[in-house]
């Protein structure tokens, strides 16, 4: 089944083993107050605008996953998309539970630290896509997105360096690097899907 | 007694607090290490323990536009527990 065939109920289905696999819970943007607080308080500090936050964001806090989507409803997201942005956001699951006191400290005050948790999760979804499409994506561009957590070009290069790093052992080589992702891969493939 | 444990812990605090070159790269046994922009390594991943492969792999670096780039390499050989 080529990614053209991807289904809505599929990618619900993914969602729902996905989530079981790690433990986590997952909800939707619009109906938790506690986005609709954390949003109107980006705005307020000019972080980030309100409707960005809430209509294209996905953030997960501990672990719960607040999507800016209804599984399996394209308006906002495409289906490939929803299930790549799983895996990122379940490898920030995984590293809380590594370390739920580091993960959550480091993450808010270090910068270096948000940067190392951001590029092993950009990792991840840099796995999926060379995996579908067996090409690295642009990782400069994916790497500049991190401007938008708080962080400086010196962040932004070393992100780019991890995934370089990442994108050469999975050019070179058959294996994964990312938990999540393996185990991404491994139930696309149990369920038909095969790379374009 | 206490001169060993003296030592240790000199050993100890010498290896946690040596800063490294921001974007430097290394291998430290099986593990690619890159150094953050506030000094410390961060284990980008560890060539012994990758997924969906049945290949052995080693950390591997070359050097490229005067930089050391770090990243697993397979090599000859099958793991014995591959997942």
């Amino acid at each position: 089944m080529p990614i053209s065939q991807i289904t809505p109920e599929l990618v619900q289905q993914f969602w729902k083993d996905a989530l079981k696999e790690y433990d986590a819970k997952s909800v939707d943007k619009d109906d938790s107050d506690f986005m609709k607080s954390i949003a109107t308080f980006l705005d307020a500090i000019k972080v980030l605008d309100k409707e960005d936050f809430m209509k294209q964001f996905t953030t997960t806090i501990f672990k719960t996953i607040y999507r800016p989507f209804k599984i399996g409803d394209t308006a906002n997201y495409d289906l490939w998309s929803q299930i790549t942005v799983l895996v990122h956001e379940l490898t920030h699951v995984l590293q809380f539970k590594a370390d739920e006191v580091g993960f959550t400290v480091g993450y808010i005050v270090n910068k270096s630290s948000r940067a190392a948790f951001e590029a092993d999760a950009y990792g991840a979804d840099l796995e999926m896509h060379y995996w579908m499409y067996g090409k690295l994506y642009n990782i400069k561009a994916r790497a500049a997105n991190l401007k938008y957590y708080g962080l400086q070009q010196e962040h932004i290069d070393f992100a780019a360096s991890v995934l370089e790093s990442i994108g050469t052992t999975i050019t070179k080589s058959d294996a994964a690097v990312s938990e999540v992702a393996a185990w991404a891969m491994d139930w696309l493939e149990a369920h038909g899907v095969t790379p374009e | 007694m206490c001169r060993v444990m003296l030592l240790a812990a000199a050993a100890i605090m010498l290896v946690a607090c040596n800063p490294c070159k921001p974007g430097t790269q290394r291998c430290t046994g099986s593990i690619v290490e890159i150094c953050r922009p506030d000094k410390k390594w961060h284990k980008v991943q560890d060539c012994s323990k990758l997924k969906r492969t049945k290949k052995l792999h080693k950390c591997t670096c070359e050097l490229k536009d005067g930089q050391n780039k770090c990243y697993c390499c397979p090599q000859e050989g099958v793991k014995s527990n591959a997942n």
